[in-house]
């Protein structure tokens, strides 16, 4: 019982912050420099480990489907399976994992520090509000980069896959990309695309959420950040669970 | 004093924090040009109440007027106004640690004027040397000494100018070459024309720039007065305070 109404209250929490965050953006004064900045420190720090983990997957991908298919004559196939499984799966629900570890945290651990500190009062206490200030710039630029750096993770991913293919299995990098390319339709890439911005929704407001209800010391921001990456985590796999459901559902009914 | 006009007026205030009533019944009246100072024991609520003076905490019963307007109803766009009005001074500054000293005194000016640049430098400059930290602009909140904190965190509060500061123990943790410093800071704004409200355990502080003193105790004030009436007094509960038996532990 005490769980449910935790799971309640906590599902309150992140709505009343979300509609917080999108009523008050659009008042002036716009904090766009903080926007862009908050841009600049999620994403262009974050492409390093999105690059490795775009080769990595790729490249792994390639060598392990392509080495068991081709056994069955079938390495043709591995371009189709290699951009449903990217697209679909691992460019927006791994990219999303990691960032939420990468993003988040770092967002938990910054606003936790400043509620313990005093200075979320402090912006507060000085007349300017601190969602608008603090956590609409983050959500923001959440929603903003996180989809392009899923989109970056899948291209690299694809690419890096085209290149073992050539070099395992002397598939060519050319009829590879253009059958990766080809392959989804375009409602399945605009799908998987899009969930990318729910992803990004729920590791900003989560981390923000989790920032905020931070109270006392050190300890507590380090237990508010590890929780905000478990639920992010949690969120992020069950809600791609729902979707797709949701997605076949739609592709059903006509 | 008397025929001053109230700035703030707390009536029966309430709160408690889970089952524990922290605050029962508390209030009192600040009037214009006025330095109050509450004593009383650690945890007793006397940061509690500044915090809910500027909306920070609601009290679960009771009122809080400043200049007539009761904050306990506002929403938060309505105390951006009060905000500007009355500052609080953070115990220990609450300085953003990421920004220099320069930006924290100059973010009040950034976000609530339209003031060019360089009179936000001018302005900002003043506010230094009014304070006496002058050659720190460049400086981070983390390189600073905590006397130099505090009054940083005060020359912020100070720069829109407001009629209203919230001191919460400004001196707490200080030597006394900075305690002397604070304590001439506070008097200089109390000689431009602001109302305060100072939190202190330290009573030869509170003595020495309050124009009236309340004790509170056990979640009530239990006694108010200027400083001579109450020294003068034989009101036991304050002279067991000052002299230490209960409470006025720092």
């Amino acid at each position: 019982m005490k769980a449910l109404k935790e799971l309640i209250d906590f599902t309150y929490d992140i709505f009343f912050l979300g509609y917080k965050v999108f009523s008050q953006f659009w008042r002036k004064p716009l904090y766009y420099k903080i926007i862009i900045r908050n841009m600049y420190d999620f994403g262009y720090h974050s492409l390093l480990t999105i690059f490795i983990l775009g080769i990595s997957t790729g490249g792994v991908l390639a060598l392990q489907i392509g080495k068991s298919i081709e056994r069955y004559g079938a390495k043709l196939y591995l371009p189709k399976i290699m951009s449903l499984a990217i697209i679909g799966e691992f460019a927006p629900v791994l990219t999303s994992i990691i960032l939420a570890g990468r993003i988040g945290a770092g967002i938990t651990s910054e606003i936790g520090t400043m509620k313990v500190t005093e200075q979320i009062d402090a912006i507060r206490a000085l007349g300017v509000s601190h969602i608008k200030r603090v956590i609409a710039p983050k959500v923001l630029a959440c929603l903003l980069i996180i989809p392009i750096l899923c989109l970056f993770m899948g291209v690299v991913a694809v690419i890096t896959g085209a290149f073992i293919a050539k070099n395992a299995l002397s598939l060519d990098p050319v009829f590879f990309v253009t059958k990766a390319l080809y392959t989804p339709p375009f409602s399945f890439f605009i799908f998987n695309f899009s969930k990318t911005f729910f992803f990004s929704l729920c590791i900003s407001l989560v981390a923000c959420h989790y920032g905020l209800n931070t109270t006392h010391g050190a300890y507590e921001v380090g237990k508010a950040t590890m929780q905000a990456v478990v639920t992010s985590f949690l969120l992020i796999v069950s809600f791609d669970l729902v979707l797709i459901r949701l997605y076949y559902m739609w592709l059903h009914s006509f | 004093m008397t025929d001053r006009k109230p700035l703030i007026e707390v009536k029966n205030f309430h709160i408690s924090y889970g089952e524990k009533d922290v605050l029962k019944d508390v209030n009192f009246i600040v009037r214009e040009k006025e330095c109050l100072t509450i004593v009383g024991e650690s945890g007793g609520g006397k940061t509690t109440i500044l915090r809910s003076i500027i909306g920070l905490l609601r009290p679960n019963q009771g009122e809080i007027f400043v200049e007539g307007r009761n904050v306990v109803t506002m929403d938060e766009k309505e105390l951006t106004q009060i905000r500007k009005m009355v500052s609080y001074s953070f115990q220990n500054g609450a300085l953003f640690d990421s920004m220099t000293v320069y930006e924290n005194v100059a973010f009040p000016l950034q976000e609530h004027t339209k003031l060019s640049k360089k009179e936000i430098a001018r302005k900002v400059r003043y506010e230094l040397e009014e304070f006496e930290l002058k050659g720190i602009e460049n400086s981070y909140p983390s390189e600073l000494s905590g006397g130099m904190a505090k009054r940083v965190g005060m020359a912020r509060s100070m720069i829109l100018k407001p009629k209203v500061i919230l001191y919460d123990e400004p001196t707490v943790s200080l030597d006394p070459y900075n305690t002397a410093k604070m304590v001439k800071m506070m008097l200089k704004l109390k000689r431009r024309g602001t109302t305060s409200i100072l939190v202190t355990h330290n009573i030869p502080v509170a003595l020495r720039v309050s124009d009236r003193i309340a004790l509170l105790l056990d979640g009530t004030i239990k006694a108010i007065g200027t400083p001579k009436t109450l020294e003068e007094s034989y009101n036991s509960l304050l002279k067991n305070f000052i002299e230490g038996i209960k409470g006025g532990d720092e």
